[in-house]
């Protein structure tokens, strides 16, 4: 499976569980999502999930002025919803996370399965 | 807009895009960096997460349809004579509410489905283009075989439609905060009235107005080209 596949479901969760920690805008989400080690992911990526994320309710957008001066700049911040849906990933990723670190896990070092006894 | 996308989210998104990108290239990223594939498709990928903006899109079909019968009246009210049969008076409006319905309809069908297969979005459009001039067709050529009486507006009466014209024109150019729907009438029917009034022959008036229309379209556009250059700057 490529690594854009199995990112797919993953970016949501990951983005939800940084606008958790505190609202920040597109282009710092991105540097985090980068030193958090997803470096397979190009930056501008997040746009489509954030914009599903909008239209599913589980994001708000507000406008803040800088104080340098300049555009407004939009900021994210978790609805309700939001916070349930991230409960919600938490749990799937735990289930979905330790299932596959056991199939792994249970090979042997050259890579066959240890045989059921 | 023609894509149907709300224009206000297009260019809010685009405004989101410009930042990042400003803020990336200070970091010293090239574009290529951020978008990780061809912009071509990043943008349809961004597309796809917009929904159709039918209500947007009604509203400007709601729009062109006062703007053609004033020109319709405006036309005739030059010529002098505004006659028609019963027919067309009632049929023609007939047929614009008749549409405004069917294009609502469509496009509440269409967000609906939007992911559905894009031939049945494609069936949808064609059928709803198609739809006026089918049904003006069919009044026309019922107008041919059917006798209806044939309505006269006198003087007083011409200048009533004429100003109620003039009205639907100015309220669609407020709305569109643009004076272009002023403009291209004042264009086309400014000289052409003008030049009714003097004895100049036909070929002459038709000559002279044409090359007003022209020249006033190219220095509006002009204007207009230069106000978005400075916009972008």
């Amino acid at each position: 499976m490529a690594m854009s596949q199995m990112l797919k479901g993953l970016l949501e969760g990951c983005l939800l569980a940084i606008i958790d920690k505190g609202e920040t805008y597109g282009y710092e989400m991105s540097e985090k999502l980068q030193a958090y080690g997803f470096t397979m992911v190009s930056e501008g990526s997040i746009y489509p999930v954030l914009l599903r994320m909008k239209k599913d309710g589980w994001v708000e957008t507000i406008q803040k002025t800088l104080p340098s001066g300049g555009p407004k700049r939009k900021y994210y911040i978790l609805t309700e919803a939001g916070r349930q849906e991230l409960l919600a990933f938490k749990q799937r990723w735990a289930e979905v996370s330790s299932g596959v670190d056991r199939v792994l896990g249970e090979g042997n070092e050259d890579g066959t399965f240890k045989k059921e006894s | 807009m023609s894509s149907g996308k709300s224009e206000g989210e297009v260019q809010d998104v685009v405004a989101e895009l410009k930042d990042h990108l400003e803020e990336a290239e200070r970091a010293g990223k090239s574009v290529d960096d951020v978008v990780g594939q061809s912009p071509k498709a990043y943008m349809q990928h961004l597309g796809r997460e917009m929904a159709f903006d039918g209500k947007g899109f009604l509203k400007i079909i709601a729009m062109i349809i006062p703007n053609v019968f004033a020109y319709i009246i405006i036309a005739n009210f030059i010529q002098g004579e505004m006659t028609f049969s019963t027919i067309q008076l009632i049929g023609f409006p007939l047929v614009a509410v008749l549409f405004l319905l069917a294009a609502a309809q469509a496009f509440r069908n269409l967000s609906v489905r939007s992911k559905a297969s894009p031939f049945k979005n494609g069936a949808t459009y064609i059928a709803l283009a198609a739809m006026p001039m089918t049904l003006f067709l069919g009044l026309m050529v019922l107008d041919i075989f059917v006798e209806t009486p044939t309505i006269v507006f006198g003087p007083t009466g011409q200048l009533v439609l004429f100003g109620l014209a003039v009205v639907a024109l100015l309220i669609v150019s407020v709305w569109t905060k643009t004076w272009i729907n002023l403009i291209i009438p004042l264009l086309l029917f400014g000289p052409q009235y003008a030049f009714a009034q003097t004895s100049l022959p036909l070929e002459q008036q038709l000559i002279f107005s044409m090359l007003i229309l022209f020249v006033g379209m190219g220095i509006f556009l002009f204007v207009w080209w230069k106000k978005n250059q400075q916009g972008q700057a």
